[in-house]
């Protein structure tokens, strides 16, 4: 009987310590089955997952990358070479480090801004206050929505990333509020001078020499979306955890900020936000000697990959400066998360302002973990010593 | 009168009951495409209907090729349609957990949604068996 035949990334029981799991896959079944939504094969180890990852002729993303499906297309990452270079051209130019870090000081105000609203005294909820609105103001600001969308735009997100297989009828409610918002803001802004963001990017677009269908734009700014407003989060909350309990690493990257860029690798890493995605085998192949069939889903679990010991000294481990650090936290291949860049500087510019503020502070209450296709701490009350 | 589950009676009835609707005209008014219903096994058949500007036109059973010249396709099991037509299955969730699939825009679906909602509600109405 397969070890992961019960196995449900959805599953609560899951959310706070999947790791001694994840070990034992990848120790005794690395290519295991699991019977949950339709049935599937979960990849743990670091190497095999790099192998699906890269190989997109065999494992594709055609069919789409949710497990259980998400209610609709994504572009670009419901293709497959050539088309997929295709469709990440087009919004690429707008990732790249040069362009986020022409952003950094918007978005280091963004985060002055939430800092200067935190309580000064008592208890204090990082991710209701930090953690969640700093990645979306700014994810919806590249975009080009008004801030006024997050409510509604967060809790579909939400919705969708956490509900499905468990409440269809909330995840359909959720996916057409999604995209009718989107559709509406894309028809305000048709006909309209350019803005310095992805809407008049994918408006202007061009693929094959014409321009993006309503579908295709609709489709991409899902994705980006999904990508998105679920994410950074985690990382900013687990290091934020981290860093409550170990002091000697706040202290380092308090007296050395250069630390930040190998250490948001790291946090990136242990935390892995998008647990892992999802591929449909084309013709039949094995894995790790596992036979898999054409028409198979596999479920690549770049979270256990970031904690493969063959992979990674000291796995369970928070390095500040692990070099090199060729993590999953982004996946891998040719659909490697297109904003990574943006991801990270998030993550260094959160931590730059958050850490001198909060200065010596520890966790005051239970962590709370979200899961589904991403995961993470979604609740992180703190109090700062030496503050009343 | 009833008609049988999985035929073109259904899909007539249907239609009798939009353009028979005083509302439609205008609900409908913006509609101008054409469909095809596909049942998969064990029915296996498909239904052709047109929605032309407030009016449901040319039902009939559809061909192997009309799926390749409309508008839309939709497509589902049997008992995934069967529940839609009984209110048991919510028409939005089958379609976002793929349990029907549509082939089509889904921009003009989304942003006729009110229409083709009411179009769904009439097939609840349809008294089969």
């Amino acid at each position: 009987m397969s070890l992961a035949r019960d196995y449900d990334h959805f599953d609560p029981g899951l959310l706070a310590d999947p790791y001694g799991f994840w070990a034992e896959l990848r120790e005794n079944e690395p290519v295991a089955r699991s019977d949950h939504h339709g049935g599937f094969w979960v990849v743990s180890r670091y190497a095999d997952i790099m192998q699906a990852a890269c190989d997109p002729a065999t494992f594709s993303s055609r069919d789409g990358t949710g497990t259980p499906p998400i209610p609709t297309k994504l572009l670009p990452i419901d293709t497959d070479p050539p088309l997929h270079q295709k469709y990440r051209k087009i919004i690429s130019p707008s990732f790249t480090p040069q362009a986020v870090r022409a952003q950094e000081g918007e978005w280091r105000s963004l985060a002055k801004e939430l800092i200067a609203a935190l309580p000064t005294e008592g208890d204090i909820e990082l991710c209701s206050a930090f953690a969640v609105p700093f990645p979306q103001q700014v994810a919806l600001r590249m975009i080009g929505f008004p801030d006024d969308d997050r409510p509604d735009l967060a809790r579909w997100i939400d919705d969708i990333t956490r509900l499905r297989g468990i409440d269809d009828e909330k995840v359909a409610e959720a996916a057409m509020g999604v995209m009718l918002r989107i559709i509406e803001r894309l028809e305000e802004r048709r006909g309209q001078p350019p803005r310095e963001d992805l809407i008049s990017v994918l408006l202007e677009a061009q693929i094959d020499g014409r321009p993006l269908d309503d579908d295709e734009q609709l489709f991409t700014m899902t994705l980006l979306l999904l990508g998105g407003l679920d994410t950074t989060t985690s990382a900013i909350a687990l290091a934020l955890a981290h860093l409550a309990d170990h002091p000697d690493d706040r202290a380092r990257l308090l007296a050395d900020p250069e630390l930040l860029e190998t250490a948001v690798e790291e946090f990136v890493r242990v935390a892995t936000p998008v647990q892992g995605l999802g591929r449909t085998v084309t013709r039949d192949t094995t894995l790790s000697g596992c036979p898999l069939q054409e028409g198979d889903r596999v479920f690549l679990l770049w979270a256990s990959g970031n904690r493969d010991p063959r992979a990674f000294d000291r796995p369970e481990e928070v390095v500040l400066d692990r070099h090199p650090n060729h993590h999953l936290g982004f996946g891998a291949g040719p659909h490697r998360c297109v904003g990574s860049h943006a991801g990270k500087l998030m993550v260094k510019i959160a931590l730059a302002a958050l850490l001198p503020w909060l200065g010596d502070y520890r966790i005051s209450g239970e962590l709370g973990w979200v899961g589904g296709e991403t995961r993470g701490l979604r609740h992180l009350l703190v109090h700062r010593v030496n503050h009343a | 009168m009833t008609v049988k589950f999985g035929t073109v009676d259904f899909y007539q009835a249907m239609a009798d009951q939009l353009n028979g609707d005083p509302a439609w005209p205008e609900i409908g008014k913006d509609l101008s495409y054409s469909m095809v219903y596909v049942f998969t096994d064990p029915v296996d058949k498909r239904f052709y209907a047109v929605f032309d500007l407030g009016k449901v036109t040319g039902v009939r059973e559809a061909t192997e090729a009309d799926a390749d010249g409309v508008d839309f396709v939709i497509t589902g099991p049997p008992d995934v349609w069967r529940g839609i037509f009984e209110k048991k299955i919510n028409p939005t969730a089958a379609l976002t957990t793929g349990k029907m699939k549509v082939k089509g825009k889904m921009t003009t679906l989304l942003k006729n949604m009110k229409a083709f909602s009411y179009v769904i509600e009439a097939m609840t109405k349809v008294d089969f068996e």
